[in-house]
């Protein structure tokens, strides 16, 4: 039987957090990292990219030579098909066996998929969540025309904006009244639509897909509403929940995400979780859920990592944060964008224009969330402000109006601890 | 490490550090062709603030653990082996993952035409490598920039 004194389900970015803290703290043992996908350790965030046409290589954020740099042992292509956690060790398809002194579990979050009728049997509908679902689109490029994307969330105003580019023809119909309707508020969410019809993208709000017709060729898709769309592909991006098929038929507990406590540990002595599997704090009211958000599942491998080595860092908690990357005007937005109850203040700068838009969510004065458009400089100042939980009611006018948003209307003490202090940020050891 | 501290008390908004922040980071390493030729004007890592009588020059904090870098989904932001938090602009995919989340507001994101990528203070390595202060710090009349060894009391900038 294989052994390794940390092993890591999952070779994403979550993973490489990992690595990162357990290497901060302990240089000598043998790390192994499991990943069903073949290409290593590469940015889910730029798949679009590898659509459009960069090489796959181009998504290895961290260097080819990465794993050998941080003498890490590396199995791809291998599926982990079973935890045997009372013998501390993997099954591997094939029947393979590896021990594990620490076990690091961020296997990530799979697709919603919708049962649609109609959908069996057909080629050319597709995920975009990992990197073969990006092979296949690109492969499949040149046998479409028009598409038909099913969720205008993050991931699918993105491909639908990447398929756009490549001169397809692109509907994206979304349950929902808005688009985007986790990360920005209505307002925003009317101009992030705007900019995307300006495109050519067209949107069927408030319906849903019933229907996909055709033979093994898509002909089109059948909407709720009646309408008819035709099409010859259909992409579904209607949110990803954390994968727990491993944890099936174990005693870890997971609930809608793998249950992890401040430390990113599971409720099995030397388990871990990170990254989008897991449930963690969320600082905007500290409950815990499913955030599937990078620097999220950064900073709890960096946390998990750390811990499996013998640190014992807690997680600070995350904050929910986006990044409209691809439109022409950016979109930024972090914690809470639509207030769920009366006692939130929402107020909010509109220059009419598209250009220039801005939103602040605050409760008994302190920030809690923001949208911005625009005017995007300084906009992490905005997101430290909802972390520190300090009361900006005397400032708020110039959060909101000023396009630049500077440290100049903070309070000097807390400037002049920035400015010289020693350094007290993060996870630092 | 050193870093660049901050001493508003002592900033009497000249913007010499934007002025030779730029400058430096310019392909002809003058100030007047790379303002009028190379278009960098706004392309200062350093952003003096001013309101009223109060006036400081802002760049990054090089911190242990940078907010930027967890975000960064490109690898374009990493934290070398001297402690400085380097931005390669050739891998920057212009996310602005790490404009949301400095907390300082220190990486500044590109959105004129299409060369859509954020920017941040090197620490002016190349001249660190020179020996040679950062441009800022040398450009400051008034020592309201410093390079020096980060301090735990403010008191300690301020009676130098």
């Amino acid at each position: 039987m294989k052994k390794s004194d940390y092993v890591i389900v999952g070779a994403n970015v979550a993973a490489v957090g990992t690595i990162e803290g357990i290497r901060r703290h302990d240089t000598r043992s043998s790390i192994l990292t499991i990943s069903y996908e073949t290409l290593g350790s590469y940015s889910k965030a730029m798949l679009a990219d590898y659509i459009k046409g960069s090489s796959a290589g181009y998504l290895e954020y961290r260097g080819k030579d990465y794993f050998e740099r941080m003498g890490v042992n590396c199995l791809y292509g291998r599926r982990v098909t079973r935890l045997d956690l009372d013998k501390s060790k993997l099954l591997l398809e094939g029947g393979e066996e590896v021990g594990y002194k620490k076990l690091l579990l961020s296997v990530g979050g799979t697709p919603f998929k919708p049962a649609i009728k109609g959908a069996e049997n057909k080629e050319l509908i597709f995920s975009f969540t990992e990197f073969i679902d990006a092979h296949k689109i690109r492969e499949a490029l040149p046998r479409f025309e028009s598409v038909v994307v099913i969720g205008a969330g993050f991931t699918g105003t993105e491909i639908a904006y990447t398929l756009n580019k490549l001169n397809k023809k692109v509907s994206v119909v979304e349950l929902g009244d808005r688009v985007l309707v986790k990360a920005l508020d209505p307002k925003s969410s009317e101009i992030a639509e705007s900019l995307m019809k300006a495109e050519g993208i067209e949107f069927y709000l408030n319906d849903t897909v019933e229907e996909i017709s055709g033979n093994k060729e898509i002909s089109g898709v059948k909407l709720k509403s009646g309408k008819f769309i035709p099409c010859q592909a259909v992409i579904t991006a209607i949110g990803v929940v954390p994968n727990g098929q491993l944890m099936a038929n174990t005693p870890l507990n997971f609930n809608r995400g793998l249950e992890v406590d401040e430390f990113m540990r599971t409720n099995i002595p030397d388990v871990y979780g990170a990254g989008d599997v897991v449930k963690a704090i969320d600082i905007t009211d500290g409950e815990k859920r499913a955030l599937p958000l990078w620097p999220l599942a950064y900073q709890q491998g960096i946390v998990a990592g750390s811990n499996m080595a013998g640190a014992k860092y807690p997680y600070a908690g995350g904050l929910p944060m986006n990044s409209l990357k691809f439109l022409k005007v950016p979109i930024l937005s972090a914690g809470i964008t639509t207030p769920p109850d009366q006692s939130y203040q929402v107020l909010r700068h509109d220059d009419q224009k598209g250009s220039f838009y801005r939103s602040l969510i605050l409760k008994d004065g302190r920030l809690k969330g923001f949208v911005t458009i625009g005017a995007i400089d300084g906009a992490g100042v905005l997101t430290g402000l909802i972390k520190s939980r300090i009361d900006i009611s005397d400032i708020k006018d110039s959060l909101l109006y000023e396009k630049r948003i500077g440290l100049i209307r903070m309070p000097r003490e807390w400037r002049n601890k920035v400015f010289t202090r020693k350094d007290e940020t993060g996870y630092h050891d | 490490m050193k870093k660049v501290i901050i001493a508003e008390d002592f900033c009497i908004a000249c913007y010499n550090c934007e002025v030779a922040c730029i400058a430096t980071h310019s392909k002809s390493q003058d100030p007047v062709k790379a303002y009028k030729r190379e278009n960098l004007r706004s392309r200062s890592n350093a952003l003096v603030e001013v309101k009223g009588p109060v006036a400081f020059s802002l760049m990054c904090r090089h911190c242990k653990h940078p907010w930027c870098l967890d975000a960064c989904i490109s690898g374009a932001i990493q934290r070398l082996d001297n402690g400085i938090v380097y931005l390669d602009e050739e891998r920057c995919v212009g996310c602005w993952g790490c404009v949301l989340a400095c907390p300082y507001g220190a990486s500044h994101p590109n959105l004129k035409g299409d060369d859509k990528r954020a920017f941040k203070c090197d620490l002016c390595i190349n001249r660190l490598d020179k020996g040679l202060n950062p441009a800022c710090v040398e450009a400051c009349p008034n020592k309201a920039l410093l390079y020096d060894e980060t301090l735990t009391e403010t008191v300690e900038v301020l009676s130098r």
